[in-house]
């Protein structure tokens, strides 16, 4: 078995896609969400997402690049760029065969799918574009990742809603845990903020309703007055290296990824269950070989809908004892929102800047935490831990897919 | 203008290569179109020349077979 470092992080988000700006944001709590009354260009429901703006396909691909490129994979592939520079390999000098990317993904290609639909049924159009198919299709940023990187010890993608990237990321580590590979390039994207999305969702009455007082603030996880989730969209990615390999080359080694559990409640298609959420969350500490009293921070999946957070809240209860003062949980949704598909590699990354600085971000906007959601939460400001060494980070999707991450402080 | 000259700027706007690099021997290839990127320049051909261009007429190699094709079409599809 070989063990897992990180030595690169990238990401697309609201507030850009410089992991510093991105980490000052989410820690000092500063919310990308707005209501989508700001957009005119469509019909929207009467709710708020944190979508980004100011992201420019041209500054990174080329006018035909962008013919197979859906909003997706253009984060993702922005992404893992970053992650690849900031981890200093050098591509001439790997093996490429032991060189793969793992991708998770919610909705996929969401908006070309609906820019596609929305022409053939509401226009009537019979002349789609010739490159919808290699644009839709949901492994599209994993085999454009693929070609760009050429590496060629697998590219797969992982599709289990909120679970997506957290299986994605694992799967990339036990790849690497057995032998099968050196590097891989694992996250996830999504951007699906999108009319028809959008109002699926609100059919299904998950999303939060506007806090009319301040609506950057609609998104309230394990507080008393919460009312739902918001939607967001981005990406983030990983390079994850065995240990020896980053060693020999004198990598700068941010993490290590130590334990992974991917179970199935096979229950309910949305209802969270207490049972599968601890088994998941076990199943990650005995892979990890970690007692839970070693776990010192946990980030929640904390959706902000009344059903998911008093059924995480118990879980992780029920798995690091009614007293659970001494674990420190927060959410950092409140702030990014959900991003599906992303959200496990968005809130990894928040965790792993966690460990590096022994510091955990607040779940903003938690004033009256409800009472059926009893856990030591991070409220307000940031908190420093001291010697922070380990900290898990939960994912659970609808479909009832679970995705436990546990990572060690590098140091 | 003439058709090549349309279809120059065409290719120019669209692959982002140059002008001057788009003579009528020159392949598709070699601009860097792979056989997508001629799907997709097909379907904007269709547009802009007013004519349908069936699956078996997609053998086009240079500049100049895209000319031909256009006009040849243009004038069968009652278009010139």
């Amino acid at each position: 078995m070989h063990r897992v470092a990180v030595t690169g992080w990238g990401v697309v988000s609201p507030w850009g896609n410089d992991p510093l700006r991105f980490r000052e944001s989410v820690f000092s709590g500063q919310s990308a969400i707005r209501p989508l009354s700001q957009r005119t260009d469509q019909p929207w429901p009467d709710r708020t997402a944190a979508w980004i703006d100011d992201f420019d396909p041209r500054a990174h691909f080329s006018v035909s690049q962008l013919s197979t490129l859906d909003r997706t994979s253009q984060f993702a592939m922005v992404s893992s760029r970053s992650a690849l520079n900031m981890s200093g390999l050098d591509i001439n000098q790997l093996n490429l065969e032991q060189c793969g990317v793992y991708v998770g993904t919610g909705m996929g290609s969401a908006g070309a799918l609906e820019t596609t639909y929305s022409s053939f049924y509401g226009e009537q159009n019979r002349r789609l574009k010739p490159l919808t198919v290699p644009m839709v299709m949901s492994n599209s940023a994993a085999a454009h990742i693929a070609i760009e990187t050429g590496f060629l010890g697998g590219n797969v993608t992982f599709c289990s809603a909120c679970a997506s990237s957290g299986i994605a990321i694992g799967e990339a580590s036990r790849k690497i845990r057995y032998g099968e590979a050196k590097v891989m390039l694992a996250g996830g994207a999504e951007s699906l903020i999108y009319p028809g999305v959008l109002f699926a969702w609100e059919a299904l009455r998950t999303l939060a309703e506007t806090d009319q007082a301040d609506p950057a603030r609609s998104c309230k996880p394990f507080s008393k007055n919460r009312t739902g989730m918001v939607l967001g969209e981005g990406s983030a990615f990983f390079v994850l290296e065995s240990w020896e390999h980053a060693e020999k080359r004198g990598a700068n080694i941010l993490a290590e990824l130590i334990g992974f559990s991917s179970t199935s409640d096979s229950g309910h298609l949305t209802k969270p269950s207490i049972a599968g959420q601890a088994r998941a969350m076990r199943a990650a500490l005995t892979d990890a070989h970690l007692n839970s009293d070693q776990i010192g921070y946990i980030n929640a999946h904390g959706t902000g809908t009344q059903a998911n957070d008093s059924a995480e809240a118990s879980a992780i209860q029920e798995v690091f004892g009614v007293d659970t003062a001494t674990v420190p949980v927060s959410s950092s949704k409140a702030v990014h929102g959900h991003l599906l598909g992303a959200a496990s590699a968005m809130e990894l990354l928040i965790t792993l800047m966690a460990l590096q600085e022994s510091v955990v971000p607040p779940t903003a906007n938690l004033d009256e935490i409800d009472p059926e959601c009893h856990l030591d939460h991070v409220m307000g400001h940031p908190k420093p831990i001291h010697a922070l060494r380990y900290a898990m980070s939960n994912s659970f999707a609808f479909g009832g897919t679970s995705s436990v991450l546990i990572a060690k402080a590098a140091n | 203008m003439d058709t090549l000259d349309t279809l120059r700027g065409m290719i120019a706007d669209k692959f982002e290569v140059e002008s001057a690099q788009i003579l009528p021997e020159t392949t598709l290839e070699a601009l860097g179109l792979d056989s997508l990127a001629v799907f997709d320049l097909i379907f904007d051909i269709e547009s802009v020349f007013e004519i349908k261009v069936s699956n078996d007429e997609v053998k086009i190699v240079t500049v100049a077979d895209v000319v031909s094709l256009i006009e040849r079409l243009r004038q069968e599809q009652g278009k010139a």
